[in-house]
């Protein structure tokens, strides 16, 4: 029985229910469905804002600039090195003095000898770990270079780069990312000390801060703490604007709360440290630590100490206002409080706490980073980028671009031309500030490009001369002309006979042409070689018009010049208007022995997490006979031996056998000069912008830029490599064929088959037969190879 | 014919290896224009010159013919990246032996080798070409070059040039 009731029970009380609950809408009904949508809502906006922190955390968090590096230096046994040169180098890198090595970026001299703890560094092709490495230099040279943990000898060491320019968003922030074990323990510390003591504690909204800054502000009668953790300052700066409202100040709570319920302490640490703004440098804002470090300091993070660190953590509160460079005393007040503050709570010992009060701010001389220390350079860099990236790509990616830039070169290029330019006004009487000019310097072989200048004041950001400036290049044309000439060996040889005689030519608007010498003089009969050495116009113009102007139009091009001009005669004697880069190019073919190779000033470029993105390889390519560039390149030596350049051996040994060529406009409006050292090749114009004449020759203005910097940069004398089909020949002074005991006889490099075949009255009978034999049995000798 | 040319360059290879002979070229006597066109001047001391041949010639220099351990260290890294097939790598390595030696043929064939790996054959001849004008005093290096430059035309379909290659490889064997 009492089944039944007890089933029947629920059956009545059924409709009693019922009628309870109806009694009880709608009111509470609707605030039942009202929390709920409520709570749904909630939820729903916890779900919204968990994406948005999401993805904002966990995609690309920051534009990062690129950064242009210079040729890293690559220390090897024979290095010619001097000591203090080394340490010049240490010095450019930043590198500080410490006996005990205590930190990577320091080094120790004694007389020859450094010991250094390198820096560790990733480049394309591999990454250099952090080593201690003790350098041994003698008589101006590497001569060992140990590793003081293996005490093993090492073959080569690459220091890390000097970084020369930065490409930035457009927002201006600049920043260096740091990986949370690459920051000192002291600043984590500190930091949390200051900024959020319980940060390792609370779930990313702290109770006991915001009573103790209610409690602290109540007593000051103001604001003066604020009570947001670590985590809400992140979350304020990273997705909200500085907006003072309830509403966003909840909405800060609930992110910094999945903040951390999604992330490790750490990570969000880490975020925040690169997060952070910690400075002004004019249009530039210097965001988190790593970046300020090198700001401040001028040394990674990881290499600083106690006081550098406390003085970092407390421009926190306010960059500005505690602006080391602007406001010592106030940052200084401030530091040495972070400093007690830490030692207070324990993170910081007493005893280095006395230490790090007793150093001064310690900062670096106040630099204006400027976006490039070397504004033409850079140009170049970012004209050969914007082939292959975009601009936002290029502001935004933290791309590594290492460029062929040698740091030491261009700073030395730098001062030699910005002094000799001045002294070149004053003994010229050029008009102050008039004289402009622009250099390029690339390798000899390999065409990377390891010097740029643009301006009279090479750190002067404006009118880039060495790419832009369009000017006639008088005589550099020359060497075209002579190569087109001697490529064909059946007609020509370096002593074959030029007219140097009175020409005039038609031109296309019917009006005569008459060019001169520089002397105004004729020379008559002259050999092909010396009217180069001195550079005859007329034999050039007569030698061009027989092999045909276009034919040394296309030799121009194949040499590497790509800009349209027109065949005229003019263009014999220089006619034709280029860049002091392009004629850089048409250079680097005769440098590299009649091999073009394109011009580089970039060599790889990495992603900011250091993955290989693009390489910009040596590349050649043979356009003209090496045996005829050989000829012609003995001529430019001629030139600088006892031609129009023969003044550079003012400046460098005539073991150095320098190659190359001078030219001048019309009324020394250009100065040109143009050549080569065994190791370096460097194009110098002078000029005025303004087109009016300069009063300099190509070799009283241009060649003294080039011998001086050369001289400075130059290590290597030239060396020609003679192809197989080329002969040495003795020739008499009227160009017959001779042998080494006539008077007045020289030897010159002959294609085979193209030398004289007619003797010198001074041969005898015997000393021809002798030749003979000697020629005869040499023809044996080859056959049978 | 292929088992041939791979006995050829095999041969090249170990010639190549024992001989590393091409460092520090002579360099060539400068023309000098002495005399006087047309007008003749008063004789000038006679200057000669060291004569080019007789140079060549001469036994190889063995302390300047060594590599130096870095030129050593970075060939050794790039052949073991270019093993592993990172062959941007490994020509990035060549590049700065290059930059520490430009005139090292040795290291314009290794470049060249990366090339042709990479089935860029008209660079690679570019390469060998280039390393053959500085190798002229090492003739197996030479016929090494022309073995890749045979390799490389072979590879472009261009028989001809491949041959005429060939035979010049041969011809310095």
């Amino acid at each position: 029985m009492a089944k039944p009731r007890k089933t029947k029970t629920p059956v009545k009380k059924r409709p009693s229910q019922k009628a309870k609950i109806t009694r009880r809408s709608p009111f509470k009904r609707l605030l039942f469905a009202a929390s709920l949508i409520f709570l749904l809502l909630i939820a729903a906006y916890s779900l919204y804002l968990d994406y948005v922190v999401r993805t904002q955390f966990e995609g690309k968090r920051w534009a990062l600039a690129a950064h242009v590096y210079a040729n890293p230096v690559e220390i090897y046994q024979g290095l010619a090195l001097s000591a203090n040169q080394f340490e010049g180098l240490l010095a450019d890198l930043h590198y500080q003095r410490s006996a005990r090595l205590s930190t990577t970026g320091t080094y120790h001299r004694s007389g020859d000898v450094f010991s250094l703890r390198t820096r560790p560094f990733t480049f394309f092709d591999g990454h250099e770990t952090s080593q201690k490495i003790k350098i041994t230099i003698r008589q101006q040279s590497v001569s060992s270079i140990r590793n003081l943990t293996t005490s093993a000898e090492e073959a080569l060491l690459r220091l890390e780069p000097v970084q020369v320019g930065s490409f930035y968003p457009s927002h201006k922030e600049d920043r260096t990312l740091v990986k949370i074990t690459d920051v000192p323990r002291t600043l984590i510390d500190g930091l949390i000390a200051i900024e959020d003591r319980d940060f390792y504690q609370h779930y990313g909204i702290s109770v006991t801060s915001i009573l103790r800054a209610l409690w602290v502000n109540i007593k000051a009668g103001g604001v003066v703490q604020g009570g947001s953790t670590l985590t809400q300052q992140l979350i304020k700066n990273f997705y909200l604007t500085s907006e003072r409202s309830l509403w966003r100040k909840i909405k800060e709570a609930m992110m910094a709360l999945i903040l951390e319920f999604r992330y490790q302490k750490d990570e969000i640490l880490e975020a925040y440290l690169n997060e952070v703004f910690l400075g002004q440098d004019g249009e530039r804002a210097i965001h988190g630590f790593g970046m300020a470090s090198v700001f401040y300091f001028n040394q990674p993070l990881i290499e600083l100490k106690p006081h550098q660190v406390a003085l970092l953590v407390g421009l926190v509160k306010g960059p500005s206002y505690y602006d080391p460079r602007r406001h010592p005393k106030r940052a200084l007040k401030r530091r040495n409080l972070v400093l007690d503050e830490m030692t207070r709570l324990g993170v910081l010992p007493e005893q280095q706490r006395e230490i790090a009060r007793g150093y001064s701010l310690d900062i670096s001389p106040f630099k204006r980073v400027s976006s490039s220390r070397f504004p033409a350079f850079l140009d170049l860099v970012k004209r050969q980028l914007s082939r292959d990236y975009k601009d936002q790509a290029l502001r935004s990616e933290g791309l590594n671009i290492f460029s062929t830039l040698d740091y030491t070169i261009q700073t030395r290029a730098e001062k030699i031309f910005k002094k000799t330019l001045y002294q070149l006004s004053q003994q010229h009487g050029i008009d102050a500030g008039k004289l402009q000019g622009a250099m390029v310097i690339t390798r000899r072989e390999g065409g990377e490009v390891v010097a740029v200048i643009g301006d009279r004041v090479p750190e002067f950001d404006g009118f880039n001369r060495a790419l832009d400036a369009l000017r006639p290049i008088g005589s550099l044309v020359k060497p075209a002309v002579f190569l087109r000439a001697l490529s064909q060996s059946d007609r020509y040889t370096l002593t074959s006979i030029l007219d140097d005689s009175a020409v005039s030519l038609k031109q296309q608007s019917g009006e005569l042409w008459t060019p001169s010498n520089y002397d105004k003089v004729e020379h008559g009969a002259v050999p092909l070689h010396r009217a180069l050495a001195h550079s005859y116009n007329l034999a050039t113009v007569k030698l061009g018009m027989a092999l045909k102007v276009p034919m040394v139009k296309r030799t121009l091009e194949e040499l590497g010049v790509k800009r349209t001009f027109k065949p005229y005669p003019s263009l014999l004697l220089g006619a034709v208007s280029l860049s002091p880069l392009d004629v850089t190019q048409v250079y680097q073919t005769l440098a590299g022995e009649g091999f073009f190779t394109p011009l580089r000033a970039i060599e790889s470029v990495t992603s900011s997490e250091h993955l290989a993105l693009q390489r910009y390889a040596l590349r050649v390519r043979q356009v003209a006979d090496p045996s005829a560039v050989y000829l012609l390149n003995t001529a430019l030596q001629e030139v600088m031996k006892e031609g129009t350049g023969r003044s550079a051996y003012q400046y460098l040994p005539k073991s150095y056998r320098l190659a190359g060529k001078t030219g001048t406009t019309d009324e020394l409006r250009d100065s040109w000069f143009a050549g080569f050292t065994g190791d370096y090749l460097a194009v110098v114009w002078l000029g005025r912008d303004d087109n009016k004449p300069a009063k300099l020759t190509g070799a009283s203005g241009a060649l003294q830029v080039w011998s001086r910097v050369m001289k400075a940069i130059s290590n290597e004398p030239v060396y020609l490599t003679k192809p197989d089909n080329v002969e040495q020949v003795w020739v008499d002074s009227f160009g017959y064929r001779a042998n080494e005991f006539c008077k007045d006889a020289v030897q010159y490099p002959y294609i085979k088959g193209s030398a004289p075949t007619e003797y010198s009255p001074c041969v005898g009978g015997v000393g021809r037969t002798l030749e003979r034999a000697e020629h005869w049995f040499n023809d044996l000798m080859n056959s049978k190879q | 014919m292929k088992v041939k040319i791979l006995g050829l360059a095999m041969l090249a290879l170990l010639t190549a290896c024992a001989d590393l002979s091409m460092y520090r070229q002579v360099p060539a006597p400068v023309g000098d224009a002495a005399g006087g066109y047309p007008v003749q001047r008063s004789p000038i001391p006679l200057e000669t010159f060291p004569l080019d041949d007789a140079v060549t010639i001469r036994p190889t220099d063995s302390l300047a013919n060594v590599p130096s351990p870095a030129i050593i260290a970075l060939l050794d890294d790039a052949h073991r990246s270019s093993e592993q097939g990172q062959f941007n790598v490994a020509a990035a390595k060549l590049e700065r032996a290059v930059r520490i030696s430009p005139r090292d043929p040795q290291i314009w064939h290794q470049l060249a080798k990366i090339r042709l790996a990479q089935q860029q054959y008209e660079l690679a001849i570019s390469l060998a070409k280039k390393s053959n004008l500085l190798a002229a005093n090492n003739q197996a290096l030479q016929a090494n070059n022309w073995l890749l430059i045979a390799d490389s035309f072979t590879h472009l379909g261009q028989i001809e040039p491949a041959n005429k290659a060939k035979a010049q490889a041969r011809r310095l064997f």
